[in-house]
């Protein structure tokens, strides 16, 4: 059955409806091959019961001719989302055993629309992390290799374990979160493809927050189109989320096209920075190429506030996290740790100390200290307002342009344990941040490979609202770049 | 550099006591006047946000606090002035509900999850001496 693992979701939808094959078959496969690939640390909990039951219910509604849009397909649910009675911990110790009585919003549509989950997916704690080195589990192996090495590689992260489980045909799509490129970059370390939509198009209810005015869900697959299809089924309005986007979820998939005449790609000046490999600067101007052959012009657009996106982020994003974070407090839930004889003061301290990881409590002091009296204004308000002009240059590039193309990740995967320093490691995201603080659709697409073997990704940025655009870009450069490649398998 | 505004900024900063050039490859070096955090302030920081720490643990983080917080420290050299804080993203008015009970009764629900629940109550280490 391995064959089957390695369909899209569009092949196993139609190849399901069709009758070819059952939606057990699919589930068993997958079940398999999840059971199989626990060397790579992609799941924290497998679910198998979940995914045939729901592979049960699709074969029965198939038969009385009403499978939903994601009948028959299972998927890896990222540890952010809660799942009912489904361990649902954050990639953290804080949260160790806490099994929701609720299911978050956008895995609840994801079960209406006949997706089983096959587990769920480890990540960085807390989603804060770009490696997934982070996560109380231990580090997700990314299933590629450099060239002729045994050198264990990140998935990227936050979103690691979705990444991982996607490229190693563990789950046919995954869900991800991102607040800074957490879904991004971990797609284009790993040749897949990943969407952030617009800020407020998936529900933010039941995904354990970290940054709440970034956060925002979305699909990561094989291809554009898959990510489509799950996109459609993930997003909704929903009056349970105050930031939730009322506005009626178009038709990507039906609408999708690798046509592009008449739209104009913007290709920021601001982008060109120094110590970025040749291969990815290479890619960049073929993904100019691949657009222009697709009948888009390329236009020099300039975003001045470039440079300063990353600081901008340091300090909303740990801001917000330290408020959302302090409800974990050993009173209602997860982790409680209480020193002999100590009073609540003390249960708090300890509880804290326990069961947050290294990062998490850096990026809790960071956004302490930059909320506390005395520094909150030159800090987060001008933070805010550096927000604000970047939102800005945005606005006005898409006077000049329908959608933006760039790197998605200023390298290739790099190996696990390669960067020690937390500002090393915050750049990965230099590319990415931007288009989070601006709260605009974006996407990374696999373009090829570079010279140790490992995948790269190009990133689409859309206006507001406009996902359309970015997915088809992104279909253009798909089709173009023919990207084929696969990991060994070694697990 | 707006100097006028970078000026003013270190001057509401009492601590400013070093300069700091950041090695990231990738990003300008920053080199301007930058304040630090003292091991008593990270203690107090780490007090407010209710996380224990040792002695060694701070000596460990007020460096990497410090590195972090010079490089946020480039937002100096922006030029703000006018500019309204980003409080929301895609704009939107926040939508008010009918102010009507829609939810409750789960009180076995709600304590499910709890590391001590007593007599239908979260239980915690004695408050009140």
């Amino acid at each position: 059955m391995s064959e089957l693992t390695a369909k899209t979701i569009a092949e196993l939808r139609d190849g399901y409806r069709s009758g070819e094959f059952s939606a057990r078959e699919v589930a068993e496969a997958y079940n398999g091959a999840v059971a199989a690939a626990r060397a790579l640390n992609a799941y924290t909990v497998e679910t198998p019961e979940d995914a045939l039951a729901a592979a049960d219910a699709a074969d029965s509604a198939r038969r009385s001719g009403q499978p939903g849009s994601l009948a028959g397909i299972p998927l890896g649910i990222k540890d952010l989302f809660a799942t009912r009675g489904v361990d649902s911990t954050a990639g953290s110790r804080i949260l160790k055993g806490f099994k929701p009585p609720y299911e978050s919003t956008v895995t609840a549509n994801l079960r209406k629309a006949g997706a089983g989950m096959l587990g769920k997916l480890n990540m960085d704690e807390f989603a804060m992390g770009s490696s997934n080195e982070t996560s109380a589990y231990g580090p997700v192996l990314s299933p590629w290799r450099r060239k002729g090495s045994n050198v264990g590689l990140t998935p990227g992260g936050s979103s690691g374990g979705s990444s991982a489980s996607v490229a190693a045909n563990i789950a046919a799509g995954a869900t991800g979160t991102d607040t800074g490129g957490s879904i991004r970059q971990p797609a284009a370390f790993t040749g897949i493809c990943g969407i952030k939509p617009t800020y407020g198009r998936c529900s933010r209810w039941g995904v354990v927050a970290f940054a709440s005015s970034l956060d925002q869900a979305g699909p990561m697959a094989k291809t554009v189109r898959d990510c489509a299809i799950l996109l459609e089924a993930m997003a909704g309005f929903d009056p349970k989320d105050s930031t939730s986007l009322d506005l009626p979820v178009p038709q990507w998939e039906a609408n999708l096209s690798s046509d592009l005449r008449g739209k104009r790609v913007g290709i920021p000046r601001e982008y060109r920075i120094d110590g970025v490999p040749g291969d990815i600067n290479a890619l960049w101007d073929r993904g100019i190429e691949w657009l222009k052959d697709a009948g888009a012009t390329p236009v020099e657009i300039s975003l001045p506030h470039t440079k300063y996106a990353l600081p901008t982020y340091y300090i909303i994003a740990p801001a917000e996290a330290s408020s959302n974070l302090a409800r974990y407090d050993g009173v209602r839930y997860g982790l409680r740790e209480t020193p002999d004889g100590g009073n609540l003061d003390a249960m708090y301290s300890a509880t804290r100390a326990d069961g947050f990881g290294a990062e998490v409590k850096r990026r809790i002091m960071i956004g302490t200290y930059v909320l506390s009296a005395g520094f909150y204004d030159a800090y987060f308000t001008k933070a805010q307002k550096v927000r604000a002009l970047i939102k800005d240059d945005f606005r006005k590039a898409f006077e000049q342009c329908d959608v933006i193309l760039t790197p998605t990740a200023p390298s290739a995967a790099f190996g696990i344990g390669e960067t020690t320093d937390p500002l090393a490691m915050y750049l990965n995201d230099v590319f990415a941040v931007p288009a989070s603080l601006a709260g605009l659709p974006a996407m990374s697409v696999p373009g090829g490979l570079d010279q140790q073997g490992l995948p790269l990704g190009l990133h689409l940025i859309g206006n507001e609202f406009d996902e359309q655009t970015v997915l088809n870009a992104g279909l253009a450069i798909e089709e173009r770049a023919g990207f084929a490649a696969k990991p060994d398998k070694w697990w | 550099m707006h100097r006028e505004e970078s000026d003013r900024l270190t001057a509401d900063f009492p601590l400013c006591v070093a300069c700091v050039g950041l090695p990231l490859s990738g990003l300008a070096a920053i080199r301007r006047p930058i304040m630090s955090v003292t091991n008593e302030q990270a203690r107090h920081i780490a007090r407010l946000a209710r996380i224990a720490m040792s002695d060694e643990e701070l000596e460990r983080l007020v460096p990497e606090l410090n590195n972090i917080l010079d490089w946020v420290e480039q937002l100096s050299e922006v030029n703000t002035d006018g500019v309204e804080p980003l409080t929301a993203v895609i704009d939107q008015k926040l939508r008010l509900r009918d102010d009507v009970v829609n939810d409750g009764g789960i009180r076995d629900e709600v304590l499910l999850n709890a590391p001590e629940a007593q007599h239908g109550f979260f239980a915690v280490p004695k408050v009140i001496e």
